[in-house]
């Protein structure tokens, strides 16, 4: 983090500059109301008195000042860092984005990764220049007071190394407590769960658990904030300790004759107002410790391996599943047992099944957002989990369940870099009435169903790929455009490979895939698997 | 804001004692200042000995004892007191969203997260030093009066423009501080949003444009908060010169009294100067807390918006029905923000299988949460063999009432307690139950058995084999009334006719209301109704028959 901070090397020394400046105005602003009170009791010409308060009052407009360009630069830095930890996530994730996102709960663990990027915003400003302010600001004070009094300088001495070095030390690492994620898992179960709760009654005793989740996460909330309020009391504690022992030992000097009383007022006002700038340094190690949780957290990444082979020369032949299996994380069942097949160049292929055998996971395994946990997929007899994925997706043009879209237009969404003309081809060819600057809202807030999934469709139609993977294409659309993208599909050169739940329109496919209870139960051609009067035959009657 | 203050004097007795320890905080203030005056004073002006000064020093370590002590009880009653307000709103929202509402999940914990912790600002900041803020300056100015009556003036004079300048900068800011604030808020979604499309881009190749996007969002960014921050920065420069402006007229005064009037002592002198900067440093706090608390605001809409949609809990009572009793919802209609369901009147004789039909999102799922009891129609009624819901015994309906939603969710727990659901059945029923979904073969192949652990929301079974667990809790409870919604939605044909079976056992037994768009699960229906804009049409055995 330290080398981020430095690369805004400028503003750092200015917000540091600035902190320091105000830092010591303060002191010297307190100093001087002291030496003029007690030069005020010893009776001095008035033009004296006039000086000093002239200096005071400039004192105090350079402290004012000095502490807006403080706050000001300081903020000014940590938005520019932020700038750049958010690029530098953004960069970093880029490679992991689709297994992180199609995982369970992928938007969750997103979520928090925003707001770590958000928890930094702390680190420059509570924990990386405060110290070195601090420090500057009593180097710079003890400089003026050792003048006065080599003691009392001394013990201003030990009560900074006490305040900035030794108590923060034993400040222990806050612990990450687990109840938030208890709670966030009740609450998940409760609100799902909600009408299965109160039609079996038993609403009311989880209301109740959820209500002692709710007070434990409050109350380690709230450990959190004990925490940063007694290191800040335990500095205030030493900064008024330091003013007593000031006064005490001040008022002994004075009394042996080894110290000027004229002085005294305006030491003991510098060692109350030195330690305002120490006393927020008791946060610094929770914060610290919190960002720095942040940042390994949004870093991680960086270290999982990413397959670096490249994809071997030629046009694609054959895309072979050697007995794969997979199963998700956590989870004690096979979504996909011992799955085996081969596919070659142009073919069309279909995959069937109820919803929930296994067909969307082989999908993402096909596709290499997840990876078989048992046997392995070949590219051209290649093995394509080493492969890297940029190479691989260069090569298949893609259609997911849910696909994004951004603020725009429709050429923007289109993800195209092909002519107008042939863009507006498409268009029609799927029988959208579209222009290609047409406004495309957020989230295609302003599409229908089917007309998002056509124009998600006419993306894939675009690429340049030698093979398809669709996934539940036509969910949304009518019988009639059913036929009419089935259609056109077929008649490609490109392989095509396309899971879809409607049943009536498979006659054409070279092969139907049949997932049945998380395995390949069956496959051939249409006609084969009515003859063969097996599960897909079941189906069909059915319908 | 009155939402806000309402919930703050809730609690009077932690405002009480806030006042009680800011008095003790300005008394130990004053008495700090005081040891400290006389300390200096008797060495260097009175040029007393050293012992002299043992009592003001023990004074000065009492002092400060008091001071920290206090700050610590404060800050810690302070908490506490935040925290018992964000757990009653907490208690309050889940009580507020104990039916079923069309709120996302993901958007409800959110709000109980952290728009509620939003609120701790106002509660554990604001209040108390707006409590700290009215006794202590208050307490020092009191006591310069007797001290020094002319600089207890001058600051009295002074104080009012600290508010003042908060006020005036916050008038002229508020809609443009308001407005970047919102942005503010916005980005971090913002920013969410872009990494949801990133996997999309990837697989097209275009990733890096996405990076472009997000620099120039960035920096939109950073310059819209450097503006808001600017301003706020502004005000507390234009407050520090007050301040400085401030102390030293109240130094001047004194200069002259000392030196050309020589009416002020040393004494006197030091302590006014000592006691100046708490005095303005206490009205500071106040701006600073204000901003933090004024954090809160937007919060604080967002719950009180949230609590102020209707709440249809049903009461109920004490009275009993038959078995399989006849349903009858009389009138009754709900109003959404966007849509309004009824008024439909439905009865559904003892012991009939009824279905509706109808597009999605027209209201089908609603009347059969207003059927079950859930839900309490806005308007209208439901009664229970001819007697009101609300005089029905609540235990005895939910022993009889089964509901089969869409999505049935199974608990993070095992399949036995997935399938018990608190009741108590033998091994033997639980078989025979996953006999009845046709769940043995997939039962077969479950390491643990009955004690496999099932993830939160059924994390790793596959949509129909979570829906068919659902109806095996059906066929273990035996419902003398049914209410399915869209039973078969999830399941392959095969497994469908499976569970039409299950389902046929009902028929004429229990009270049946199947939602569905299966020709198959209407088939023994003994009326159809559809419902089209959340209007009932009857409809004939026909319109079944052409409904496929």
């Amino acid at each position: 983090m330290w080398q981020m901070v430095l690369s805004e090397k400028r503003d750092f020394l200015l917000a540091l500059l600035a902190g320091t400046v105000s830092g010591l105005t303060a002191v010297a602003l307190f100093a001087q109301s002291g030496f003029l009170i007690s030069k005020a009791a010893l009776l001095p010409p008035f033009y004296i008195i006039l000086i000093l308060t002239a200096f005071l009052k400039l004192f105090g407009v350079a402290k004012s000042v000095s502490k807006y360009a403080e706050r000001y630069i300081s903020h000014r830095v940590t938005f520019a860092l932020l700038e750049k930890v958010r690029l530098r996530f953004f960069q970093s994730l880029q490679p992991h984005a689709h297994s992180l996102l199609s995982s369970y709960r992928g938007g969750d663990l997103l979520t928090r990764m925003t707001k770590d990027v958000d928890t930094l915003q702390q680190y420059f400003l509570r924990v990386a220049y405060p110290p070195l302010v601090a420090l500057l600001v009593f180097f710079g004070t003890m400089l003026f007071t050792i003048w006065f009094s080599v003691w009392l300088t001394l013990l201003l001495l030990v009560s900074v190394i006490l305040c900035t070095v030794i108590l923060p030390m034993l400040w222990q690492k806050p612990k990450e407590s687990m109840s938030q994620q208890q709670y966030t898992e009740g609450l998940t179960e409760y609100f799902f769960g909600l009408t299965d709760l109160t039609v079996a009654g038993k609403r009311s005793a989880t209301e109740k658990a959820l209500q002692e989740l709710s007070i434990t996460f409050e109350r380690d909330l709230q450990n959190e904030d004990k925490q940063a309020l007694k290191a800040q009391l335990v500095n205030q504690a030493i900064a008024l300790l330091t003013a007593f022992t000031v006064v005490v030992l001040g008022a002994y000097f004075v009394a042996n004759g080894s110290l000027n009383g004229l002085y005294l007022a305006m030491l003991l006002l510098i060692a109350l107002t030195v330690f305002e700038v120490a006393v927020p340094l008791g946060t610094v190690p929770m914060h610290k410790a919190k960002s720095t949780q942040a940042f390994e957290r949004l870093t991680a990444f960086d270290i999982a391996p990413l397959p670096k082979q490249a994809l071997q020369q030629g046009n694609f032949q054959t895309l072979e599943a050697s007995s794969i299996s997979y199963s998700y994380p956590k989870s004690d069942f096979q979504a996909l047992h011992n799955v085996s097949f081969t596919i070659q160049a142009g073919e069309k292929i279909a995959i069937v099944g109820p919803s929930g055998a296994g067909k969307s996971t082989l999908f993402q395994l096909l596709i290499q957002n997840l990876q078989p946990n048992a046997g392995e997929i070949l590219w051209n007899g290649q093995t394509m989990s080493q492969i890297q994925h940029e190479q691989l997706w260069n090569q298949m043009g893609i259609m997911l369940q849910h696909n994004h879209f951004f603020s725009g237009t429709v050429k923007e969404n289109l993800l195209s870099e092909q002519n107008d003309m042939l863009m507006e081809e498409i268009l029609k060819q799927l029988q959208l009435p579209f222009s290609l600057d047409q406004e495309v809202l957020e989230q295609a807030r302003n599409l229908s169903g089917g007309e998002q999934q056509r124009l998600t469709l006419a993306r894939v139609l675009l690429r340049e790929a030698p093979i398809y993977f669709l996934d539940e294409p036509f969910a949304h659309l009518d019988t009639k455009l059913t036929t009419l993208c089935t259609n056109l599909l077929l008649t490609l050169p490109q392989t095509v490979i396309c899971i879809t739940h409607k049943l009536d329109e498979l006659e054409h496919f070279d092969r139907i895939f049949v997932i049945h209870e998380h395995h390949l139960a069956e496959v051939g051609s249409y006609d084969d698997l009515m003859e063969k009067r097996g599960i897909f035959y079941g189906m069909q009657k059915f319908l | 804001m009155a939402w806000l203050k309402q919930l703050a004097f809730a609690e009077k007795k932690y405002l009480l004692l806030f006042a009680l320890y800011s008095l003790l905080l300005a008394g130990a203030i004053i008495g700090q200042a005081y040891s400290i005056v006389k300390i200096v004073d008797s060495v260097f002006i009175q040029q007393s000995s050293f012992n002299a000064i043992t009592p003001y020093a023990a004074l000065l370590a009492l002092a400060i004892c008091i001071r920290l002590a206090t700050q610590a009880f404060l800050q810690l009653s302070a908490n506490r007191y935040a925290g018992i307000v964000k757990t009653k709103v907490r208690q309050q929202l889940i009580a507020h969203w104990s039916t079923p509402s069309t709120k996302p999940a993901g958007e409800k914990i959110a709000i109980l997260q952290h728009t509620v912790q939003e609120l701790h600002g106002y509660y554990a900041h604001y209040i108390p030093q707006f409590i700290k803020t009215m006794t202590i300056p208050a307490s020092i100015v009191i006591t310069l009066f007797f001290v020094h009556p002319t600089s207890a003036i001058i600051m009295l004079i002074t104080a009012p423009f600290i508010p003042l300048t908060y006020i005036l900068v916050g008038i002229q800011t508020k809609a443009k501080s308001e407005q970047q604030l919102t942005k503010m808020n916005r980005f971090s979604s913002t920013f969410l949003e872009m990494l949801y499309g990133l996997q999309t881009l990837k697989l097209f190749g275009k990733a890096h444009e996405q990076e472009q996007k997000l620099n120039e969002h960035n920096r939109q960014f950073t310059a819209a908060t450097l503006a808001v921050l600017k301003i706020a920065f502004a005000s507390t420069l234009f407050i520090e010169l007050i301040t400085t402006l401030g102390i030293g007229l109240v130094a001047l005064e004194i200069g002259f009294r000392m030196i050309v009037f020589q009416t002020l002592a040393f004494a006197q002198a030091f302590f006014v100067l000592t006691l100046a900067p708490e005095y303005y440093q206490s009205l500071k706090e106040l701006g600073a807390a204000f901003h933090t608390g004024r954090g809160s605001l937007a919060a604080a809409e967002i719950l009180q918006d949230t609590l102020k949609t209707p709440k249809r809990e049903p009461i109920w009572g004490k009275e009993h029905f038959a078995q399989a009793p006849f349903l009858l919802l009389k009138d009754a209609s709900i109003q959404y923000e966007q849509q309004k369901i009824g008024p439909i009147t439905l009865s559904i004789p003892a012991k009939q299988t009824i279905a509706l039909v109808g597009p999605s999102g027209h209201g089908k799922t609603t009347i059969l949460h207003m059927l079950a009891g859930l839900i309490k129609p806005d308007e209208g009624q439901l009664f229970i063999d001819e007697k009101e819901q609300s005089t029905i015994e609540e235990k005895e309906w939910r022993q009889e009432m089964m509901l089969v939603s869409q999505k049935p969710y199974l608990f993070a727990a095992t399949l036995r307690e997935n399938l018990q659901m608190g009741a108590n059945y033998s091994d033997q029923q639980l078989l025979e139950a996953l006999q009845q979904v046709q769940l043995t073969a997939w039962f077969k192949q479950l390491a643990n058995g009955l004690e496999t652990k099932i993830g939160e929301g059924g994390l790793g079974l596959s949509g129909g084999e979570q829906q068919r667990v659902a109806l095996a809790r059906v066929w273990l409870k035996k419902p003398s009334i049914l209410l399915l919604d869209e039973p078969t939605a999830a399941l392959d044909v095969q497994t469908a006719h499976a569970v039409h079976q299950l389902i046929q056992q009902f028929h004429h037994r229990s009270t049946v209301v199947i939602v569905a768009h299966r020709y198959e699960s209407i088939a023994h229906a003994d009326a159809i109704y559809e419902v089209i804009n959340g209007q009932l049409k009857r409809g004939e055995k026909h319109v079944a028959n052409g409904f496929k």
